[in-house]
């Protein structure tokens, strides 16, 4: 037994040791094998993460894919707009071009149709002006041969003065037998007592209606060296036949002729410087064949 | 056709007058003082009056204001014609009721373009 003990001691000893060793060795295998488990772990999450990176990424790929498929359609189709409307915006630009040509042609022919229309207005309102002129000169031609009275004559040859020449203030004269002065045979407005009586070839007015010649002042002062001092505007012989029977003296005219003859005016006195001359002769004629029978 | 009683002692403006409307296609009636005018405008009824101011028996003045209170005229359009340019006048005849004031010399386009646009054509 005691050798077996001793043997037996060393044998304990020396699987103690093996037991040691093998548990050592057991441990170390196991811390291996628990170090390599964590090891493949890791790699195995790191795999899955990987896997899982890697088909998000596949999705997302598709994703943008089709996003562009989607994106190059638009694209397309904006294009394909974009060349439509480039056509339409070059017709337009052409209708455009051909409105403004059609614009300014019909411009032209308005302002040609204005102006030809302003024309027949200024026309038609010139040939209304004439027949209202002539209308005044038939009038004062009637109005003076529709009588044989004086009286009535010298009363025709006011009214005209006044009405259709535009005057208060005149005087009409008669020359007097004796040829040597034109005496007041009407007065209208008031007629200073030096201009009752005007001598021939005296004055102004004396030596143009000894010469038979009209006179008429300019448009802003009267005629000066009249007797009385006043002015006159106009002094219209009356002749028969070319010689001197009387005298219209226009001393003054209405306010609203601001001083001005019109072209119907001198119309009116080259009609009276004739008509009434041989009016008045025509009554003198009457009054003395009357007086004669 | 529209009828114009004109109203003036003149008869060379009347004369005037009535030539210048019966070319413009007015038939004319004529008056020679106012109170002529009112027994024509109440009797005669025109379209419109030209109304002399100075004028012997009744005034132009005193015409427009009894044309105006006779109930039959008071509407009947009156424009005056007259010499006179004096404010007064115009201020008074517009006072009374004219619908228009013309100074002479009448000028015949004017006379007429202001008729029509108180009574038409």
């Amino acid at each position: 037994m005691t050798e077996s003990g001793d043997s037996g001691s060393r044998g304990l000893g020396t699987v103690g040791a093996y037991v040691e060793r093998v548990t050592r060795e057991t441990r170390d295998y196991l811390a291996e094998i628990l170090k390599e488990n964590a090891r493949l772990r890791t790699l195995a999450v790191k795999k899955e993460i990987d896997e899982r990176v890697a088909a998000a990424a596949a999705e997302r790929v598709t994703e943008l894919e089709e996003d562009n498929r989607g994106l190059r359609d638009a694209a397309a189709q904006l294009d394909a707009q974009a060349k439509s409307l480039a056509l339409e915006r070059q017709a337009a630009l052409a209708e455009v071009g051909r409105l403004t040509t059609e614009l300014a042609r019909t411009r032209e022919q308005l302002a040609n149709a204005e102006s030809e229309h302003r024309d027949f207005a200024d026309r038609f309102g010139a040939i209304d002006r004439k027949n209202t002129n002539l209308t005044y000169l038939h009038v004062t031609s009637h109005r003076l041969h529709s009588t044989l009275d004086r009286r009535e004559i010298l009363d025709a040859v006011a009214e005209t003065i006044v009405n259709l020449v535009g005057s208060e203030d005149f005087a009409v004269y008669e020359l007097d037998p004796s040829r040597e002065s034109l005496d007041l045979a009407l007065g209208v407005g008031a007629v200073h007592e030096d201009l009752r009586s005007l001598p021939l070839g005296v004055g102004a007015l004396g030596e143009a209606a000894a010469r038979g010649e009209a006179l008429v002042a300019g448009a802003d002062d009267g005629l000066m060296g009249v007797p009385g001092g006043r002015s006159v505007m106009a002094m219209v012989p009356l002749k028969r036949d070319g010689t001197l029977v009387g005298a219209i003296v226009i001393f003054s005219l209405l306010p609203q002729k601001n001083g001005t003859f019109d072209e119907i005016d001198f119309e009116i006195f080259d009609l009276l410087a004739s008509q009434a001359a041989t009016a008045l002769y025509c009554a003198r004629l009457h009054l003395e064949h009357a007086e004669a029978n | 056709m529209k009828r114009i009683l004109v109203v003036d002692d003149s008869k060379t403006a009347r004369m005037a007058s009535q030539m210048v409307l019966n070319g413009n296609h007015f038939e004319v009636l004529t008056a020679s003082d106012g109170r002529e005018a009112v027994e024509r405008a109440v009797a005669e009824q025109p379209d419109l009056i030209l109304m002399d101011l100075v004028m012997p028996t009744m005034d132009g003045l005193a015409a427009l204001r009894t044309i105006r209170s006779i109930q039959s005229i008071r509407g009947v359009p009156v424009i005056v014609v007259t010499t006179r340019s004096e404010p007064d006048y115009l201020e008074k005849s517009y006072e009374l009721g004219c619908n228009d004031y013309i100074t002479k010399p009448v000028d015949g386009v004017e006379l007429v373009a202001k008729i029509r646009s108180l009574i038409g054509d």
